[in-house]
């Protein structure tokens, strides 16, 4: 019998003809918003206007109502990231060794991770030194450091600090739940938009397939910062924002 | 293959980058085919596909800023236009019949013609094929009519599969297998 994968690719299909999308594309890059698209995308433009004459860093306030809150977090700069404001519904994590526990991925040396995740860039920020433990995930990887100057062990994590590298999407795939408790700022990071969260959140990540959000856990202070290279940096433990704006800062 | 098209390609999305509205267009017209045809996979339906991969390429253009210089378009236009699609899949809330149907025989010029029992019977194993394919579970389906009716690589697949590169590789022999048993096929 033939080779099924050479008959298919000699296979033609009728495709449905391939509408004008560049001309469409072009006239709604240009010109106003068309009926077509969602309510949502619609005002985006008119609050973005408004933002822009608002100071670097300010913080918000929870009153803003759930629907539109989501949509002025997205509309700050960070598209990886998805905030809800709902009370987080899971549990505090049981952290074992460093980061044993907290769905890292699987545990690897610092030269397996720099195989796995080439995007990888370790923190140079004074005192921290090389991380005690890394673990490489579904495109991610994560720096686990211990208890040493200036960085106490964190009760979220159970370590001192953990860094979080991945490659930024177009599409949320971090998403952050925020109860009353939780304070959120923007910052801006040597230029790239970035989130502090004061207080503990819930922090679930998208699973492989795209779907859903999943696995997920308490998290205590946080910054995240989506750097212009595409990088996306997730840094949290039980520290303040300046010396969380630091370490990400010292991320060549 | 044309040579040089990568750098032709880093042009355009730099002079997009910088506003320029015609290179922009100029590379949606490079991608819009295959883009369509993969939204087209996964919605299963012509004017979902046109929704999604509209909204991809303007969602695309707003992220430009972000793309890493240097690496391919593609995979990165299809990871977004079939997020775009999946969206409209998921909203849509039923699962449509890929009604893909084989296309007739071109025979390449100066190639002789094929007696008609040949032709009649290389017409029988093309719809034999698209029917299988469309039997398939949509997780087959999808990684078989992405790797060899668009002749996506495994990395573009991957992009817009949603999933890693080696799931890719495993996933094909799985399905591969599986089309075979549909069509009756010896393993192999």
């Amino acid at each position: 019998m033939a080779d099924l994968p050479a008959e298919l690719r000699s296979l033609r299909a009728d495709w449905p003809e391939t509408p004008d999308l560049a001309g469409a594309v072009a006239a709604r890059l240009e010109g106003p918003a068309p009926a077509r698209r969602k309510p949502a995308l619609a005002w985006r433009p008119v609050l973005a206007y408004g933002l822009a004459a608002v100071a670097a860093a300010f913080a918000l306030t929870m009153a803003v109502s759930p629907d539109a809150r989501s949509a002025v977090l997205e509309l700050l700069g960070l598209r990886s990231v998805r905030v809800e404001r709902r009370e987080p519904s899971a549990p505090a994590p049981r952290p074992g060794t460093l980061g044993s526990g907290l769905g890292l991925g699987t545990p690897v040396t610092l030269e397996e991770a720099r195989r796995r995740a080439p995007f990888l860039r370790l923190p140079t920020a004074r005192g921290l030194g090389r991380p005690d433990a890394v673990y490489a995930g579904d495109r991610s990887v994560a720096l686990v450091y211990g208890e040493r100057a200036g960085y106490t062990r964190a009760a979220t994590t159970g370590a001192a600090l953990l860094v979080q590298e991945f490659p930024a999407r177009v599409e949320p795939f971090i998403e952050k739940s925020l109860g009353a408790a939780a304070r959120l700022e923007r910052l801006e990071v040597d230029g790239a938009p970035a989130f502090f969260l004061a207080g503990a959140h819930g922090f679930a990540y998208e699973s492989e397939r795209g779907a859903d959000f999943e696995d997920q856990r308490l998290a205590g202070n946080t910054l995240l910062v989506e750097r212009r290279d595409g990088l996306l940096l997730r840094i949290e433990g039980d520290i303040a924002r300046e010396r969380a704006v630091a370490v990400a800062r010292s991320v060549p | 293959m044309v040579v040089g098209r990568p750098l032709q390609e880093h042009e355009l999305v730099e002079r997009a980058r910088a506003g320029d509205a015609g290179a922009y267009a100029a590379l949606v017209r490079g991608h819009e085919e295959i883009a369509f045809r993969t939204a087209y996979l996964i919605t299963g339906d012509a004017a979902d596909a046109e929704d999604a991969a509209q909204e991809g390429f303007v969602r695309a253009h707003r992220a430009l800023g972000r793309f890493r210089t240097g690496e391919p378009l593609r995979p990165w236009l299809l990871t977004i236009v079939a997020n775009e699609a999946r969206n409209r899949r998921r909203a849509a809330g039923r699962r449509r019949a890929l009604a893909l149907r084989a296309a007739g025989e071109e025979h390449p010029s100066g190639e002789a013609a094929p007696s008609p029992e040949a032709a009649l019977l290389a017409g029988e194993r093309r719809a034999a094929l698209m029917v299988a394919l469309g039997r398939l579970r949509e997780d087959d389906r999808l990684v078989i009519a992405c790797r060899y009716l668009l002749d996506l690589s495994e990395a573009e697949t991957a992009a817009a599969l949603g999933v890693r590169p080696g799931t890719v590789k495993s996933r094909l022999s799985r399905s591969l297998e599986r089309m075979r048993a549909e069509l009756g096929d010896p393993d192999g």
